[in-house]
């Protein structure tokens, strides 16, 4: 399953960068991820508990950061797995700073699932994959904002 | 071949029929309705735990490690079980099949292999649902993955991942099925229409309740308490018992209401099996609910099933005399009630055809899939889908009216019994008259002229026809065709017919109804034997091993019940009328003879006042027995068992051939559909579907059978489908995906009901209610009539608008169906 968007983020391109680049900041501000823990290659461990009709699923997912460019593009692969679910996510963004202090954030996810959840997928997953998204860039606008204004990282 | 043996037709005392016959109001209903029946997930026991089971993420992996620590870590967790106690704990499951199928290892949880996606890995028992099903999140097992296989045809290839390495290949079984004198009929015929390709999709019955149980291992006792909606007790019994190495009666089934099973639930033993080990190790009541998900990715499927290289002699004047087809079965991960599949659906070689030259080269193919179950026209269905298209595509090849071609080809009216070149006798029937009434209630002639008429709109109609079979009361010496050393043949059912204390009828069977109303039917007809009214038999509703009586085939099943239910239940209440009679007569003071039974009471014919009540007959046989004279007293029990038993014989396992089924009920369905070319979209603008099942015992419930098995068929005709993806991942395991037929996507369906009575049976009935999928082919016919003159040729049972769609939009040039035809003789 390939989704991808493009978002208008009203915080600085550095801001928003060095929010996304670091899990540990982004989790705080996360609805539905608990248990992060950074591995040493740089990747991390994180509970995430999607909100599908379903329930909550925990996903036990480790991240690994996957090229980029620095202050471009971030690329990650993610395996998860959940009882008889399995995850395998492909994420890319790619940051772009604009004249007027705003940030285009270009992202395309190819996700796929095993079990249930694909089977849900077919009608369902596009809308919730797009509206975890949402809530990450939500997340990671507040936090670039926050640094932002109180002169932080 | 061997010649066919004709059955001695039997016929017992037949009753007075004053309730048989008579729409009554279904007994069942005064609690159904009011939400006071009794479904499995409704049961409660003290101190019982809620079942969770951890399923395979993987169509085909080895299991590396199962760590069920973290979750029984948690407070609230009584017990897990995984496959390596199950191994130690349990034998594997008795298999049906010869060699090479037969030497599957199946356990009622993965062992050391999972071989399909969905498949129980583990379980967990906790003191809720939720937690059972949290706790089964922290289950690790780590899994390498093997490549797999999705497709039978593929899968019966050499070098093909193997389901089951000890088979050596996924073909689990194989038999060729040959009658008559097919090479001959192919040199001898005027032309030969080739079909290269047909497919029969998979789908399910969807039951509205989800498999469920509560299972108790009594310490004390060492009995087994299985309370579950599984449809075939008997049967899960002989896989049950050997596999927990228990007797057979330490096993105590129970169920009360039943939310449809349609054969799905009948292969639900593992999960039993599951229940009942997890009960004995946390020493509590094991509680299962399936979620629609869990039922849909791996309870059971019905079975898909590819022919391939299908050849079809015919004659000038539209004589089809046969055809030949390879079939690829594919049964999934294991045989279960497979590969009984493969000889059942030879009951309906012919279909309703005087064909007298066929072969069918069958395989049984293992795939990295859900395994299949029986399924509301088991095997049958799909080989009539098959006989039905090799009819309308010679129609379409050569030229020839479908209704015609029909008319020419179907058994008469004159020739029955009819006995197949394989052996089977048709009991009756009578096919031109049913077509013709259905043809009148769509208004064939005027459903033509609808279609001239939309020519050029960008709508096309087309009219189609299913002629189709329901077969019923099995045969189990079928069993030998697949493997001859099964100890199976014939068939039986029982029941029991007692009076109670102060003279009430009731009535025990070994049956186990999911919603065909035995209770209602069975006191129609009881009602008539002994004389009272339906409301005075009380027939105990649901099955309850320890309460009533069974053989090994009981259960509820192959279109039987009408036939095996009603003949036990009958059988047992003419016994208990003899019993009454003897003491009437005795007290009475006249012959046997001169007794009748009216309104309850035995009374002596032509003097009513000389009469006793059924509760004084009590009374003197129960609580007063020293009045009557020791040589009643000794004899008369007023409380029978009897077994119904008909006139099988064994069927030649070399040949495969004998009457493999007793009774035939047939249905002819009409349909006429609009195609929108733009969209693919299909819509039935009329539907018409006569039956036929011997002697209505009820007309309404037997109207409201007709209904659901419509309601099936159009169902899998144009919605439901089971598909998987290129990973092994099923598409569709809610309703979201799964989308099962509404009342909003059902059609008026115009019924009617032309009974031709079975000379075979008690009353004159045949089993029914599985239909043989006769909207499949009248669907799929008058899609293949709507799209005349486009070179399409319809080649799956399923096909939805995107399919109608692709198959408008395919270029002649590059179709590959392949569809042709040699002929001698120019076509008419």
């Amino acid at each position: 399953m390939r989704l991808a968007g493009t978002e208008r983020l009203a915080v600085p391109h550095g801001a928003l960068w060095s929010v996304l680049g670091d899990p540990e900041r982004l989790a705080e501000a996360l609805p539905h991820v608990d248990d992060l823990v950074r591995l040493e290659d740089g990747g991390f461990e994180a509970t995430i508990r999607p909100a599908l009709a379903l329930g909550e699923v925990p996903f036990r997912t480790v991240w690994r950061r996957d090229g980029g460019v620095a202050g471009e593009t971030l690329s990650f692969a993610v395996e998860g797995r959940s009882e008889e679910y399995l995850l395998e996510l492909h994420a890319d963004l790619r940051l772009t700073g604009g004249d007027d202090g705003a940030t285009t954030l270009a992202w395309n996810v190819d996700c796929g699932f095993t079990g249930t959840m694909r089977a849900v997928g077919q009608r369902v997953l596009p809308a919730i994959v797009r509206h975890q998204v949402q809530l990450v860039l939500a997340a990671a606008t507040r936090q670039a904002s926050a640094a932002t204004e109180g002169g932080g990282p | 071949m061997s010649t066919p043996r004709h059955l001695d037709t039997w016929t017992p005392p037949a009753a007075a029929a004053r309730w048989t016959g008579l729409e009554l109001p279904r007994k069942e209903d005064l609690r159904l309705l009011k939400g006071q029946g009794t479904y499995a997930d409704d049961l409660w026991m003290h101190r019982m735990g809620y079942v969770h089971f951890v399923r395979s993420p993987h169509p085909h992996a080895r299991i590396l490690d199962v760590d069920t620590s973290r979750a029984e870590r948690v407070p609230g967790v009584y017990a897990t079980l995984t496959g390596d106690e199950v191994r130690r704990l349990s034998d594997r499951y008795t298999q049906l099949a010869p060699e090479p199928g037969g030497r599957v290892k199946d356990y009622c949880l993965a062992v050391d292999k999972v071989r399909f996606a969905g498949e129980p890995v583990a379980a967990v028992l906790a003191e809720s649902r939720e937690l059972a099903r949290d706790a089964g999140a922290l289950v690790e097992v780590d899994y390498e993955p093997l490549p797999f296989v999705l497709d039978a045809v593929d899968g019966a290839e050499r070098g093909r991942p193997q389901v089951h390495t000890e088979v050596g290949s996924n073909v689990g079984w194989h038999g060729v099925f040959d009658f008559g004198d097919v090479d001959w009929a192919v040199k001898a015929a005027d032309h030969v229409v080739r079909i290269p390709h047909l497919h029969f999709h998979r789908f399910t019955s969807a039951p509205l309740e989800c498999n469920a149980a509560l299972v108790h291992w009594d310490p004390g006792t060492g009995n087994i308490e299985l309370q579950s909606n599984n449809q075939m007790p008997q049967f899960a019994a002989m896989l049950i018992a050997p596999a927990l190495g228990v007797r057979t009666d330490q096993l105590k089934f129970k169920a009360q209401d039943i939310g449809g099973a349609f054969g799905i639930k009948l292969t639900t033993y593992t999960y039993l099996t599951a229940l009942a080990l997890l009960s004995r190790k946390a020493n509590r009541p094991a509680k299962w609910t399936e979620y629609r998900s869990e039922h849909l990715a791996a309870s059971a499927h019905g079975n898909e099933r590819t022919f391939r290289d299908i050849e079809v002699p015919v004659m000038a004047d539209g004589e089809i005399l046969g055809y030949r087809a390879a079939a690829y079965d594919d049964v999934g991960a294991f045989m279960r009630y497979e590969p009984l599949g493969a000889a059942i659906w030879s009951q309906v070689m012919p279909g309703c055809y005087r064909f007298k030259h066929m072969r069918v080269d069958y395989r049984s193919v293992f795939t990295n899939k859900c395994p299949v179950g029986p399924n509301r026209g088991y095997s049958r269905l799909q080989h009539l889908w098959l006989v039905e298209r090799i009819v309308d595509l010679v129609a379409d090849e050569l030229g020839f009216d479908p209704v015609e071609l029909r008319r020419r080809n179907y058994v008469p009216a004159d020739a029955f019994p009819y006995t197949t070149p394989n052996g089977c006798v048709y009991d009756s029937g009578d096919y031109h008259r049913m077509l013709d009434r259905a043809l009148e209630l769509i208004d064939y002639d005027g459903a033509r002229e609808l279609q001239r008429d939309a020519h050029g709109t960008g709508k096309r109609i087309g009219i189609g026809i299913g002629s189709t079979l329901d077969s019923g009361t099995n045969n189990f010496g079928q069993a030998r065709i697949v493997n001859k050393h099964l100890p199976f043949s014939g068939n039986g059912e029982a029941a029991i017919c007692k009076l109670d204390l102060y003279g009430e009828i009731n009535v025990a069977l070994g049956t186990v109804p999911q919603g065909q109303s035995h209770e209602t039917t069975t006191a129609q007809v009881i009602a008539d034997a002994l004389g009272v009214t339906p409301d005075e038999v009380l027939v105990q509703p649901g099955h309850d091993s320890a309460r009533n009586s069974y053989t090994g085939f009981s259960g509820t099943y192959a279109s039987q019940f009408a036939v095996t239910g009603i003949g036990a239940a009958l059988g047992a209440a003419e016994r208990l009328r003899a019993d009454i009679v003897r003491v009437a007569a005795c007290v009475l003071e006249c012959p046997d003879e001169e007794i009748v039974l009216v309104r309850g009471t035995a009374s002596v014919e032509g003097d009513e006042d000389r009469a006793l009540t059924f509760a004084e007959i009590s009374n003197l046989v129960y609580a007063n027995i020293g009045a009557l004279p020791p040589d009643v007293a000794d004899t008369v029990t007023l409380n029978h068992r009897y077994v119904y038993r008909p006139p099988f014989e064994v069927p030649d396992w070399k040949s495969k051939a004998g009457n493999l089924a007793l009774t035939y009920a047939s249905q002819v369905h009409a349909c006429v559909v609009e195609v929108d070319e733009q969209t693919g979209q299909v819509r039935i603008l009329d539907y018409a579907a006569v039956d036929e099942c011997g002697t209505p015992i009820n007309p309404q419930i037997v109207e409201g059978q007709v209904h659901g098995a419509a309601a099936h068929g159009v169902a899998a005709a144009l919605q439901e489908t089971l598909e998987y993806d290129e990973r092994g991942q099923l598409l569709n395991a809610t309703f979201w995906d799964y989308k099962v037929l509404t009342a909003p996507d059902t059609p008026m369906f115009k019924t009617d009901n032309l009974p031709c009575p079975s000379p075979f049976t008690p009353t004159g009935s045949k089993g029914m209610g599985e239909g043989g999928g006769a909207p499949l082919h009248s669907i799929c016919g008058a899609l293949q009539d709507a799209l005349r003159g486009t070179g399409a040729v319809v080649t799956d049972t399923h096909n939805p608008p995107e399919r109608v769609w692709r198959l408008l939009r395919t270029p002649p040039e590059a179709r590959v169906h392949g569809v042709e035809s040699v002929s001698r003789k120019p076509a008419p």
